[in-house]
């Protein structure tokens, strides 16, 4: 179990990293008590687009797929969580509504993936498809004005976007403030070391194995499509529990979170944050999702702006993301600072093998 | 008994035919080696024959099972394993993680861990069992793949060019390494290049046992007039684009296979 936990595929390793990991949720937990309760519905919704992000990174920097379609999914999932809150009254079923929208979500990616895996798309045009069926999905939604367009008593609502779901809520008790924070982390936690332990698995090894080389991954006895249509469906599930999130934090939802500039937010935060490990993910993302918030108060044009020389300046000076540059590079001093503590001959001894090797 | 038989197969990609007509029986416990100058078609019916293409035409036996319609992955479940013409490994993977991909649906835990040094020293990547398969050098990357092919433990194990890229030292290991397993009861199919395979130790190391080292020449449709002196005394069929000898062609090297491989480049006439 620990060991899965602890494994290669994922950096950040060993007592020090899960001593701060223990420090760092010690800390969100604690947050609501000090901070204004608008904060605290901030902070609710950074985190609501972490799973989305963790999604991303899964299947863009473990498995090797980008997808360009988690807004596609955070939408159907969204939407889907409006229709059936809408439909089966508030309360207690909101619950449901959620369980049942984030399946839906990822019977959709099981649906889009089968036909993408199994057609053999990859590489670019992975990206490509995922991306048109997004951009449809929004356009679709943006054309859903007339009162024709409903699913029950919803109404889709075209460009204004659909509204009057009840938030989450358990019985009278809506989930709302601190509650839907604590949810938040409560989540977030499960979902990070539930990845955590798929991608340390048999399962993970197969997945990055594939990124790799999906022909030597299938001449080792695996099938490729079943492992590869595992991890869209998992990410893009998350997506989608991104979308019912975020549809029953605000009550709404509009086809402008699932469009152009709502899709290539994901992709800024992972590249940013460095694809290839999932805590480099949820550091990063938190951080930009943050900065984004903070900008956006004063100028969103100036906020979208900033994100697209963010990415750019990762491309061109840090390929691999900045946060998970940072996060090697305090790793590497640690690493250096022991082996002094441990002695120069030994640092000499370790130097002069990996010269010969 | 024929662990594997392609019955007439051919390949064709557009209008190049790149294997016509192709029967090959490889019989269990063989060093099964096929031989011919580029172009002849070695390589495309290796990947016809672990499904990496689908033959135009004909079927594919293994184990007397119809397998010309399966998946390579499926394939690969049956006991085949493969390393390639150019080396395939997980790049940007530890060496000791691309042997546990290979090894893991047949060893968990520590005997997972056991078996993965195991196969790490005797394929002398030990040190570098840390480092990135991507950073080992040519021949060691040819290694870790064989390695890999290894670890699915196979009834039969294909060869495309294991040495190709490889020192005298490292070549006569891996004819070693092959002679081991082969002794263990693993089928062997290798492809060589024929201009290599007269430099190289590898058919000297595979078996003092003549019986079970066979060697299948094939050659291209065009230099069918001008016979191959390799062929000339055994060749008995001739059809179409391609000429591969069936069990009664079989060119069998006993005492002296250098010898019987020494082809003088000139009288070469197949390029």
């Amino acid at each position: 179990m620990f060991r899965l936990l602890d494994g290669s595929q994922t950096l950040g390793r060993g007592w020090r990293f899960w001593s701060c990991f223990l420090v760092v949720l010690a800390g969100a937990l604690i947050y609501p008590l000090f901070a204004d309760s608008y904060d605290v519905g901030n902070f609710s919704y950074f985190l609501i687009w972490i799973f989305m992000a963790l999604g991303l990174c899964l299947m863009w920097g473990y498995g090797g797929m980008l997808s360009f379609g988690q807004t596609f999914f955070l939408g159907i999932s969204g939407y889907a969580y409006g229709v059936l809150a809408i439909n089966m009254g508030g309360g207690s079923t909101t619950i449901a509504a959620l369980v049942l929208s984030v399946i839906i979500a990822m019977i959709a990616a099981g649906i889009l993936g089968y036909f993408m895996i199994w057609g053999g798309i990859n590489g670019i045009f992975f990206g490509i498809v995922t991306l048109s069926a997004t951009l449809v999905l929004a356009f679709f939604l943006g054309q859903t004005a007339g009162p024709e367009w409903h699913i029950g008593p919803a109404r889709l609502n075209g460009f204004n976007g659909m509204k009057g779901m009840d938030p989450l809520a358990v019985g009278d008790f809506y989930i709302e403030g601190s509650a839907l924070y604590y949810l938040m982390i409560a989540l977030i936690v499960l979902v990070y070391i539930g990845l955590r332990m798929l991608v340390n698995s048999r399962i993970g090894n197969v997945i990055v194995a594939t990124r790799e080389n999906p022909q030597r991954a299938e001449m080792l006895g695996y099938d490729v499509r079943k492992y590869q249509l595992l991890t869209f469906v998992i990410g893009s599930g998350l997506a989608g529990l991104s979308g019912a999130l975020y549809t029953s934090w605000g009550q709404f939802i509009t086809p402008s979170s699932i469009g152009l500039p709502a899709a290539a937010m994901p992709i800024v935060w992972v590249a940013f944050s460095g694809r290839s490990d999932l805590t480099a993910t949820l550091v990063g993302s938190f951080l930009l999702l943050f900065g984004f918030q903070t900008i956006t108060v004063y100028s969103q044009q100036a906020a979208l702006v900033l994100m697209g020389a963010l990415l750019l300046a990762t491309v061109m000076l840090a390929p691999q993301g900045f946060v998970l540059g940072i996060g090697k590079l305090v790793v590497d001093w640690g690493t250096r600072r022991r082996r002094r503590d441990a002695g120069p001959a030994l640092a000499d001894a370790n130097r002069l093998q990996s010269d010969e090797t | 008994m024929a662990l594997v038989e392609v019955k007439d197969v051919s390949k064709r990609f557009g209008g190049l035919t790149a294997v016509s007509d192709v029967d090959l029986t490889v019989n269990v416990g063989e060093v099964h080696c096929l031989i011919g100058p580029n172009g002849a078609g070695k390589s495309t019916l290796f990947k016809l024959i672990v499904g990496l293409y689908p033959p135009t035409k004909g079927s594919i036996f293994f184990d007397t099972v119809d397998i010309t319609k399966e998946r390579p992955y499926a394939r690969v479940q049956r006991g085949m394993s493969i390393k390639m013409q150019a080396p395939s490994v997980f790049k940007e993977l530890p060496v000791r993680q691309n042997i546990q991909v290979a090894l893991q649906e047949r060893f968990s835990g520590a005997e997972c861990s056991a078996e993965e040094d195991r196969l790490l020293t005797l394929l002398n990547l030990a040190q570098d069992a840390g480092k990135l398969a991507g950073a080992l050098s040519h021949g060691q990357q040819q290694w870790l793949e064989i390695g890999m092919a290894l670890a699915l433990q196979p009834q039969l194990l294909l060869l495309d060019e294991p040495t190709a890229g490889m020192s005298p030292e490292e070549t006569f290991k891996t004819g070693e390494l092959i002679k081991s397993f082969n002794a263990e009861g693993m089928t062997v199919l290798v492809v060589e290049h024929d201009g290599i395979l007269v430099q190289s130790p590898l058919p000297a190391a595979m078996g003092e046992d003549a019986e079970r080292r066979v060697f299948t020449a094939i050659r291209p449709e065009k230099d069918v007039d001008g016979l191959h002196p390799l062929n000339a005394g055994y060749l008995v069929q001739n059809r179409g684009a391609l000429v591969s000898c069936t069990p009664a062609g079989i060119i069998r090297l006993a005492a002296q296979p250098q010898r019987a491989l020494a082809i003088p480049k000139a009288d070469n006439g197949m390029r």
